[in-house]
This record gives C-alpha cells, sequence and structure tokens, in this order.
C-alpha cells in the first residue's frame, strides 16, 4: 500500500480534518499516530481506525507545550522507529481564547492563537527533522487556511498565525528541501465548522464555485496527495483546497 | 476515458501512461503521427487506448477527437490540454505578428477549441474534470519568450473562467504549471548545461521528470481533489522561490 508502515502523526488528529486525514493514511498502510490535547477525541478515532482494519496509536501531547512535543517524537522513534510523515493540522482557538476585532483584543489571546496556529508547527517540525534528515526523506504537510490569505473579521490572531504558516513551510522548504525532506500544505476554505450558522454557512457557499462546503475526507484526500510520491516534485507549494472560493467576486 | 492531447511525448505521454495505468480507457491525441503510433502502441500492450491524429489548434481537428474518442470509448470523465511549446530567442521588439498569433494559437487556442467541444459531453454525463497545462513562464516569466508567457498566464485565466462557469454542471476545470521538466522541448531548447543550472536553483536539484507532471495531472483529474477548483498547481521543485 501507498504507505505502508509509514508513520504519520497528525496534530489535531482528534478533529474534523485531522481524524479524517488519520483515517486516510490509516487506510492507505500508514501507522497514523493521532495527537489531540483530549484523550477521548483521540481514543474515538483510534478504535474507529482499528475497527475498519487500520493501524493507528495515541499521541496524547500539548504540541504548543516545546517539552511536550520532544517527549512526543522521542517515545514515536523509541517505539516505531521514525516519524516518517508530519502534519501540521492542530488549529483554531486555545480552551479560553477570545475571537475579537483587534481593537478589543487582549496581548494574551493574540499569543494563544499564534502558539497553537503558528509556534506549534514550528515545534512539531523542529522535532521530526532530525530523523528525517537522517533517512534523507520525509514529508511536513501543513493546513493552512483562507483567512491567513482573506484575513478574518474578528479573527486577526488567527489570519495572522495563518499567513505565517506559509512563510513557515516556504522557509522549511528552502532549508531542508535539498535534502530530501518533502514540505508543502494545503489552504483550507469553506472547511466544516460545528458552531457556524446556517445562514453564515448559506453566505460562504455562495462564495465558492462548488456552491457547497468542503468535506473532511477532501481534506484528508489533498493532505495525503502532498504526503504521497505523486507530488514529488513540489515544494514548499501551499494548495488551495477550497471549492473555488472568493474567484467569483466579479461577477 | 480520458483525452489527452500532446499525448505524443513529453509530459502528455507520461499523462497517458499514468492515466492508462489508473484503469483508466485513455485517447492519446497529437499531430505527429510516427511519434503518436509509437506510444500508443506501447501503451496497448497494458490497457484500453486509441489514438486519433489531429491539430487542436483548428475548430474541425479538436471536434474530430472528441467524436472519435466518445464514438470509441463513450462517456468523458476528463479532457487534459497538454498542447503547447515555444522556441524562445526573441523578445517583442523581434517577434513578428505571425510568430505571436502562432504561440496563442497552440497554447492558448487550443484549450479553448478542446474544452468547447469537450465540456458539453462532460456536462451530459453528470460532470467531470479538465486539466490544463501552463507553465511557471505564465505566472513567473521567462527570457525572450513573450508571447509563450502570454499565452501560458492566459491559460491560467481561462483556467479560472472555465471553473467559474462550469462548475455548476459538476466540471472541475483546474491547472499545473510546470517548472523545469526534462522533455523533448527542453532537450531541443536547451543545452545539457543550460538543463543542469536550472536544475541546480530547483529545492529539489534537479529539474522534474514528466511523470512527476502526469501525477499530478492525475490526481487533479481524481475525484481526491474534488474540493480543489480553479487552481493553478506549481510542480517546479520549488523554483519559482529561490532567493
Amino acid at each position: 500500500m501507498e504507505f505502508e508502515g509509514k508513520v504519520a502523526l497528525v496534530t489535531g488528529g482528534g478533529g474534523g480534518i485531522g481524524s479524517a486525514t488519520a483515517a486516510h493514511l490509516a487506510a492507505r498502510g500508514a501507522v497514523a499516530v493521532v495527537n489531540d490535547v483530549d484523550q477521548s477525541r483521540i481514543d474515538s478515532v483510534v478504535d474507529r481506525i482499528r475497527e475498519s482494519g487500520g493501524r493507528a496509536v495515541a499521541g496524547r501531547a500539548d504540541i504548543t507545550d516545546e517539552a511536550a512535543v520532544g517527549d512526543l517524537v522521542d517515545r514515536l522513534v523509541a517505539e516505531h522507529g521514525a516519524v516518517d510523515i508530519l502534519v501540521n493540522n492542530a488549529g483554531g482557538a486555545l480552551p479560553g481564547a477570545q475571537w475579537a476585532a483587534v481593537e478589543s483584543a487582549s496581548l494574551a489571546d493574540w499569543e494563544s492563537f499564534m502558539r497553537l496556529n503558528l509556534t506549534a508547527a514550528f515545534l512539531c517540525s523542529r522535532a521530526v527533522l532530525p530523523g528525517m534528515l537522517a533517512k534523507g526523506r520525509g514529508h511536513i504537510v501543513s493546513v493552512g487556511s483562507i483567512s491567513g490569505t482573506n484575513g478574518q473579521r474578528g479573527g486577526a490572531g488567527y489570519a495572522a498565525a495563518k499567513a505565517g504558516l506559509v512563510a513557515l513551510v516556504a522557509s522549511l522548504a528552502k532549508e531542508v528541501g535539498p535534502r530530501g525532506i518533502s514540505v508543502n500544505g494545503i489552504i483550507v476554505g469553506n472547511a466544516p465548522f460545528p458552531t457556524r450558522s446556517a445562514e453564515r454557512q448559506g453566505e460562504l457557499d455562495r462564495a465558492v464555485h462548488l456552491a457547497r462546503g468542503g468535506r473532511t475526507d477532501e481534506f484528508a484526500a489533498a493532505i495525503a496527495f502532498l504526503c504521497s510520491e505523486a507530488s514529488s516534485y513540489m515544494s514548499g507549494a501551499m494548495i488551495p483546497v477550497d471549492g473555488g472560493f472568493h474567484r467569483s467576486v466579479l461577477l | 476515458m480520458v483525452i489527452v492531447t500532446a499525448a505524443a511525448d513529453g509530459i502528455g505521454a507520461a499523462t497517458a501512461a499514468v492515466f492508462a495505468d489508473e484503469g483508466y480507457r485513455v485517447v492519446l491525441a497529437d499531430i505527429d503521427p510516427a511519434r503518436l503510433a509509437a506510444t500508443t502502441s506501447t501503451l496497448q500492450k497494458r490497457a484500453d487506448v486509441t489514438s486519433i491524429c489531429g491539430d487542436v489548434t483548428t475548430e474541425a481537428g479538436a471536434a474530430a477527437i472528441v467524436d472519435h474518442a466518445v464514438q470509441t470509448f463513450g462517456a468523458l470523465d476528463a479532457l487534459v490540454n497538454v498542447v503547447g511549446g515555444s522556441r524562445p530567442g526573441k523578445t517583442v521588439v523581434d517577434l513578428a505578428l505571425g510568430e505571436w498569433n502562432t504561440l496563442l494559437s497552440l497554447n492558448l487556442t487550443s484549450v479553448f477549441l478542446m474544452s468547447r467541444v469537450a465540456i458539453p459531453h462532460l456536462v451530459q454525463r453528470g460532470g467531470g474534470a479538465i486539466v490544463n497545462v501552463s507553465s511557471g513562464a505564465g505566472l513567473r516569466g521567462m527570457h525572450a519568450n513573450p508571447g509563450y508567457c502570454a499565452a501560458k498566464a492566459g491559460v491560467v485565466a481561462l483556467t479560472r473562467a472555465m471553473a467559474i462557469d462550469h462548475s455548476a454542471s459538476g466540471v472541475r476545470v483546474n491547472c499545473v504549471a510546470p517548472g523545469p521538466i526534462r522533455t523533448p522541448l527542453m532537450e531541443r531548447n536547451r543545452t545539457p548545461t543550460e538543463i543542469a543550472a536550472m536544475g541546480s536553483i530547483a529545492l529539489a536539484g534537479r529539474i522534474g521528470e514528466p511523470d512527476e507532471i502526469a501525477r499530478v495531472i492525475a490526481w487533479l483529474a481524481s475525484d481526491a481533489s474534488s474540493y480543489v477548483v480553479g487552481q493553478t498547481v506549481e510542480v517546479d521543485g520549488g523554483v519559482a522561490a529561490p532567493i
């Protein structure tokens, strides 16, 4: 199988796109490491993958914590030999962080968005690199957002962190691309979001060519493509997976 | 079933081979009968393929290719517009109007003509995919090749325009923009030293192989990219960001 025996660490693997990605990779032979901060979410994803005949292991850790990331990667290397694939998927808002306009946003909230959406990707990428560089191969795929290219009302910290992620991907690609590590990402648009109002969902759907929201398995499939040999000549790229978002502004 | 233009060699032949290996029935179209026959006979040993010789820069040629495809294999699932090419060496100051028109015809009008004939067939069966091949030249420019750059940029815009117009009918239109790839076109236009220099600029440390474009094309034609629409994906080994 395509990812037979590869160890794939998916951060935020308890959530929508993360769990779909873990399942997708596991269905194609990978050992999916489901990372999250919430053990019950991890367990439910791991169980689901195992029930469908895939291999999955729990990787609970707070990836905004440098030591915790180091411990997780050390454990994976000790128990499974390597981390071959890293999907920097975790994102959103940490517990307690407020979505707020810049004029009323606190510094703590700003820093919280940076930690989860940007610093965590730096920490995880840095932690898996020694193993990947020693083998001369590996895949790092990061999950951006159209908020990072379009901005987001009431979400400047999130949007700025996601824009930073694009630059992290580009920079990392320059540094380790020549040494065999594939570094790319996707830019997610109109993904499922449980607390979004029907009215807002309707607005978004009207703004994309496909006139519907994306399914988690569609984002997972694009991530898996960037983990595969089919994308072997791509480097530092961010592929928009957004149903054609904001392309039809000029009606 | 998929139609691949410029399928006799280079990116087109690699694309036909990838689709054949994925179980598609493949229609290879090209203007060069001898090379087309050779490529087709290789693929025939392992897949259900047919070929047609034709000129996609003419209305009649485009129509004949799609007609042959549909008559041979029935429902059309995807069209891959690979046709293109140029011979760099002239700036705008030196380029004759006839040369300019030829570049636009080969690289851009061909995509319009093939898509125009194919879209009704794709819509008729409930949808499908079109994948166009632009170039890094269309996004970033290149030396002494203005007609090619303009035409390839036009392919990016035409991709978006067709996505806007036909997504609602289920036709997903996307594009790849290859960087330096080891094709017959590249080997005709560039010396080995120049090719090596281009490879050294890429983060990958080498120029790409046709197969590495073909596999991205196959992904964009497949359901695995079902929420990717109107995009141009650069497949350039990181050449676009050399600093």
